[in-house]
């Protein structure tokens, strides 16, 4: 493996996901680098016993949960819940929606919707969390309904 | 959640801006690294360069008393206590590659606990072996001329009194909070992952 083909392999989906977990452009940003620098120090020594994707997402998830200053809910009253969330809306607005609802969601359920809307597999994903796979199932069910409530008091999608 | 599809698709418009191209991003990782081996590599000239000195002074300077050797023995004890304290911060490497979140939560917890303890310990031992090599040296200078000895064994404690007893402490206590405060915190997130 050669550390420029997994970078540009993994450069953005990782960066998202510390994105939904930071919610702070800059913070993802740092925390994409720290994950590569992790991933160059140890791709010598990987040796298959997982996945390359797992063995990335577990690199970037832990260093956002050892970025323990930053893992603090945003308070609900930082959505603007008395805004009508509009169908038409530009794209961004409805990222920015999406990433304050993630931001409100506990830091470990951060990271499993992050990684599931990164299409990676229930499997993996519990791989990576460390909950067996029935866990992450119900746990993955349990924020679908978070999010699903939020965005219906919000509006709905066409 | 029938939605699931719409919300990926909005996720996956995400724009990463700022991020370097692959090229980029190894050279800055290259930096970094060379300006982590330029901070050992300092840290060890100007260390090379403390003990080179005073083991010049230990040859050139010849005391008559034992305790002045005696003196400058525990302070180059000192001296390599707070040299490998160094070094091993330079070093430290976290294990994030082979552990799941959860794992890895336990293990942030009982390392930032090994690290104060860690610390702690260096901390009272190298703050020993420097206070206790700090006065004995003193001695063979100050001995002939009484005030001289009163004025420097007085100030020395004096200044030794108040690191161990009032700014020690209070860094001490600091520390102590802010690490209560990051294991609760990693206890909770880790707390997170047995409820569903």
């Amino acid at each position: 493996m050669i550390f420029e083909d997994l970078y540009n392999q993994y450069s953005q989906k990782i960066f998202r996901v510390c994105m939904g977990y930071v919610n702070d452009h800059e913070k993802a940003r740092d925390l994409t680098q720290e994950t590569f620098i992790a991933v160059w120090q140890n791709l010598a020594s990987f040796r298959n016993e997982a996945s390359v994707s797992t063995w990335i997402f577990r690199i970037a998830t832990n260093n956002c949960l050892k970025d323990i200053r930053h893992s603090k809910k945003i308070p609900t009253t930082d959505m603007q819940a008395d805004v009508p969330y509009l169908e038409d809306e530009p794209i961004d607005h409805k990222l920015d929606f999406l990433y304050k609802c993630i931001s409100e969601l506990e830091e470990t359920d951060r990271i499993i919707i992050s990684l599931l809307l990164e299409d990676l597999p229930q499997s993996e994903i519990a791989s990576i969390v460390g909950l067996s796979e029935g866990n992450t199932r119900v746990k993955i069910h349990r924020i679908k309904e978070k999010l699903s409530t939020k965005f219906n008091q919000h509006g709905q999608f066409e | 959640m029938d939605n699931l599809n719409d919300i990926k698709q909005i996720w996956h418009s995400a724009k990463a801006p700022g991020l370097p191209t692959a090229a980029e991003a190894a050279g800055a990782i290259r930096k970094f690294r060379a300006g982590k081996r330029l901070k050992i590599a300092l840290l060890l000239f100007f260390t090379l360069a403390c003990v080179a000195t005073m083991t010049s002074v230990l040859f050139n300077y010849h005391s008559h008393l034992i305790s002045t050797r005696l003196g400058e023995t525990f302070m180059f004890i000192a001296m390599f206590i707070i040299l490998g304290h160094s070094l091993k911060a330079l070093y430290r490497t976290t294990a994030l590659s082979n552990m799941t979140n959860e794992t890895f939560l336990l293990y942030l917890k009982n390392e930032q606990r090994k690290l104060f303890q860690f610390q702690q310990r260096a901390q009272v031992i190298g703050f020993a072996f420097a206070a206790i090599g700090l006065l004995l040296y003193l001695y063979e200078g100050v001995a002939d001329n009484i005030s001289y000895l009163l004025f420097a064994y007085a100030g020395t404690m004096i200044w030794i009194s108040l690191m161990w007893f009032v700014v020690r402490p209070r860094a001490l206590k600091k520390k102590h909070l802010e690490l209560e405060q990051r294991i609760e915190r990693l206890e909770k997130i880790s707390a997170q992952l047995n409820n569903y």
